[in-house]
């Protein structure tokens, strides 16, 4: 993937989708060591209301993170990220995240970014992002 | 109110962790993280690739005995994190958080357990704030 110089200007609009595998709570998990059984056992997950297992929350945020990273290209650099998770994510679902790039200044980048998935059900809500270049980090 | 509003302000750890190429590598895999030109793929772990440590200190808060959660009724509700440095391979990781708050909103009951992650030099490398909902 090319790296990008960050040559972007307020009012910046991008969305990505992001197909949930059915493996992707196992992985998550695996991977960040978050062995909730509500994210791995659809009988737990039923007996918590749930129809069938969902997303960590954290992997719906890293997956929008992931998103940005593209956007931002080799040289950004994630300063800081809030959300709500507003709504269980399914596996088989496709999310789309939408980036709005609310102000760009000085090398600093704030993103809003909405989640929502086929129904239109936000699944983060409130979520922005700030970002610069790694290279005025550096100076 | 069924949590004990007298843990707020309790600290938690610290948590030590490593933070292994091996592991950065099946994290950055597991999200999907991008790989650039320049990068290698172990060169800096994905901004989240911080809850493998930074989350240790709401994990075990929730379940303090003291606390009286029902685990069963508790949801993330939110998150925030602030990062200061990369989390590169091979780096010694100091996490120690603590209760915030506990409040009622309507039905509903928070907690949020701020939690913070420094390296064996001391710098802070990260701040997590995270918020469970217990319905």
């Amino acid at each position: 993937m090319e790296n990008t110089s960050l040559d972007l200007k307020t009012g910046h609009f991008h969305t990505l989708y992001k197909y949930i595998s059915s493996e992707a709570p196992t992985l998550y998990a695996e991977a960040s060591g978050d062995r909730n059984p509500l994210h791995l056992d659809a009988s737990i997950a039923a007996e918590r209301g749930m129809d069938g297992t969902v997303l960590h929350g954290m992997c719906s945020l890293a997956f929008m993170l992931s998103g940005l990273m593209i956007i931002l290209g080799g040289n950004g650099f994630i300063k800081s990220a809030d959300s709500r998770f507003s709504a269980p994510v399914k596996p088989g679902e496709v999310i789309a995240f939408k980036y709005f790039l609310k102000r760009a200044e000085s090398g600093e980048f704030e993103f809003a970014v909405s989640a929502r998935n086929r129904e239109g059900h936000e699944v983060l809500k409130n979520a922005r992002v700030i970002a610069c270049d790694r290279r005025l980090r550096q100076e | 109110m069924k949590l004990n509003m007298q843990l707020v302000g309790r600290n938690y750890g610290p948590f030590q962790y490593e933070s292994l190429q091996e592991s950065i590598l099946f994290f950055n895999k597991a999200v999907d993280a991008p790989i650039f030109h320049g990068y290698s793929e172990t060169s800096a772990a994905h901004p989240i690739y911080a809850a493998c440590f930074n989350q240790r200190p709401f994990s075990v808060a929730l379940r303090d005995p003291e606390l009286g959660l029902d685990f069963s009724r508790l949801l993330h509700a939110g998150q925030s994190f602030e990062f200061f440095e990369e989390i590169k391979p091979n780096l010694k990781i100091v996490t120690e958080g603590r209760i915030e708050s506990i409040y009622c909103r309507g039905d509903l009951e928070f907690i949020t357990v701020l939690s913070e992650s420094r390296n064996s030099e001391g710098t802070l490398l990260l701040r997590g704030r995270y918020t469970g909902v217990v319905k």
